[in-house]
């Protein structure tokens, strides 16, 4: 049964590989994107949802499949129990993805999952013990899926993606990540 | 290149001055050094506990040979002592909470005193009248009534902008001899120099200040900013303070990676010493 699913999942991407889509570049890209970053249980009560900006650069090995790095950027009130309060700690992502879609005339759909680094501005969440003393960096994992919507233009596509992702070094924080991007694709 | 290379290190590393926070450990080396402190409450023996003190010394890294040597030269150019951790080099605020650990509304004080390289300045310390009615003399910033509702509890905190104008008080008392009801009603914040006057003298507590002739002004650029914070908490009820210290270390390198967590031989030895005027009759 799952792998009569997996075979209708890959036949579906394939399938919409080939259709007459609207018309729309392939190649190298880049992303600029503004959306929020939220924490999840267990640490949802210690920092507040914040702006969260990106961008990605990256380049289609194929229709379906495509390579990316990225760098983002997000701003949270800490909402530990005071003192402190009123204070906010920025979060700094950075990471290489890979991701797998597919195209069904004006919008495509996509998975992705990457790895990468993320780093913390303040120690103010030591207290709740996400970070520990002398602690900055962390490794990233994410995961998530999106799509995009194909301007007329073939160079431009306006997007929504949603990641989870996951800091181990930070007592495992997990936050999802959303996001309205454009992308410009030469 | 360069610029480049630049860039990725800023987004490595954040700003260079992001704030820290540092409160006392859950086992101090200085048993001084409380997380939060209780007052307003019974001793066991039927007296109130009228006031409570914490204070905490910033984990701050020990001065390189370099740095030392080109204070020790600016020392004998200016011919007054220029300290290690100068005003300006690190920026501190302090947090606080009170709470109310009672059913009735009560009122609190937190006083703000503290330590710079040079000296210590503790109230308590200071005693420039015998009149029994004299007013005790001043905290370096603080001290206004706070109400606190019934297990309730209130926030507040000493701006980075206090501590900086407290560090000049302290630096006016202690190395210029000033008044200390002079110095903390005085905004003095940008003073580019600290005249000193001639020492206290106990035994004619009721005379005016006088300049000193030989003493070299201290120009700001020797002013020594607060390397330690110290809190006195006076409830009129059973209340808890709880506080914590943000610093911003402006000329970098200042604090140590560890703050409160490095082991005490990795941080610089500050010595203050106290600074006591007693007026006799």
């Amino acid at each position: 049964m799952i792998e009569m699913r997996r075979v209708t999942i890959v036949a579906l991407l394939l399938a919409a590989s080939t259709v007459d889509a609207r018309p729309a570049s392939n190649g190298w890209y880049a992303e600029g994107g503004l959306g929020a970053v939220a924490f999840l249980p267990k640490h949802a009560d210690d920092g507040a949802v914040g702006p969260a900006l990106g961008v990605r650069i990256g380049r289609d090995l194929f229709s379906w499949l495509s390579l990316g790095i990225s760098l983002a950027a997000s701003s949270h009130e800490a909402t530990v129990d005071p003192p402190p309060e009123g204070e906010w700690f920025q979060l700094y992502r950075g990471g290489g993805d890979l991701r797998i879609g597919g195209r069904f005339d004006r919008i495509a759909l996509f998975i992705e999952g990457g790895v990468g680094i993320a780093i913390i501005s303040s120690n103010i969440l030591d207290k709740v013990m996400v970070t520990e003393p002398g602690e900055t960096f962390s490794i990233g994992f994410s995961g998530g899926a999106g799509f995009e919507y194909q301007l007329e233009n073939r160079h431009y596509a306006l997007g929504l993606g949603v990641d989870v992702f996951v800091l181990p070094q930070f007592d495992t924080v997990k936050a999802i990540d959303s996001r309205l991007y454009l992308r410009y694709t030469y | 290149m360069m610029k480049r290379s630049l860039a990725l290190v800023a987004l490595a590393t954040g700003c260079a001055n992001d704030p820290v926070y540092v409160e006392c450990p859950d086992a101090p080396t200085d048993p001084t050094c409380l997380r939060s402190i209780e007052a307003g409450q019974d001793d066991g023996t039927g007296m109130i506990v009228e006031e409570a003190k914490t204070r905490l010394l910033l984990p701050i890294n020990p001065e390189k040979p370099e740095d030392a040597e080109q204070r020790a030269t600016r020392t004998a150019e200016l011919g007054v002592d220029v300290p290690y951790v100068k005003l300006g080099d690190i920026e501190v605020s302090v947090e606080w909470t009170i709470t109310n650990l009672e059913d009735i509304e009560g009122i609190a004080l937190v006083e703000l005193d503290g330590a710079t390289e040079f000296f210590e300045y503790d109230p308590d310390m200071i005693v420039l009248s015998t009149d029994d009615e004299a007013p005790p003399s001043p905290g370096l910033d603080g001290n206004i009534p706070i109400h606190i509702p019934p297990n309730g509890s209130i926030s507040g905190l000493f701006r980075e902008d206090q501590v900086r104008e407290a560090s000049i008080d302290l630096e006016q008392v202690t190395r210029g001899n000033v008044n200390p009801f002079a110095a903390t009603l005085r905004v003095n914040k940008n003073d580019t120099q600290i005249q000193p006057f001639l020492p206290f003298d106990p035994m004619d507590p009721e005379a005016g200040p006088m300049i000193d002739p030989n003493a070299v002004p201290i120009p700001r650029e020797a002013f020594a900013g607060m390397i330690r914070i110290d809190l006195v908490f006076t409830p009129n009820r059973h209340m808890r303070l709880d506080y914590n210290v943000r610093i911003r270390d402006i000329r970098g390198e200042m604090m140590n990676e560890l703050l409160m967590a490095a082991d005490p031989a990795e941080l610089h030895p500050f010595a203050p010493m106290p600074y006591a005027v007693m007026a006799m009759d």
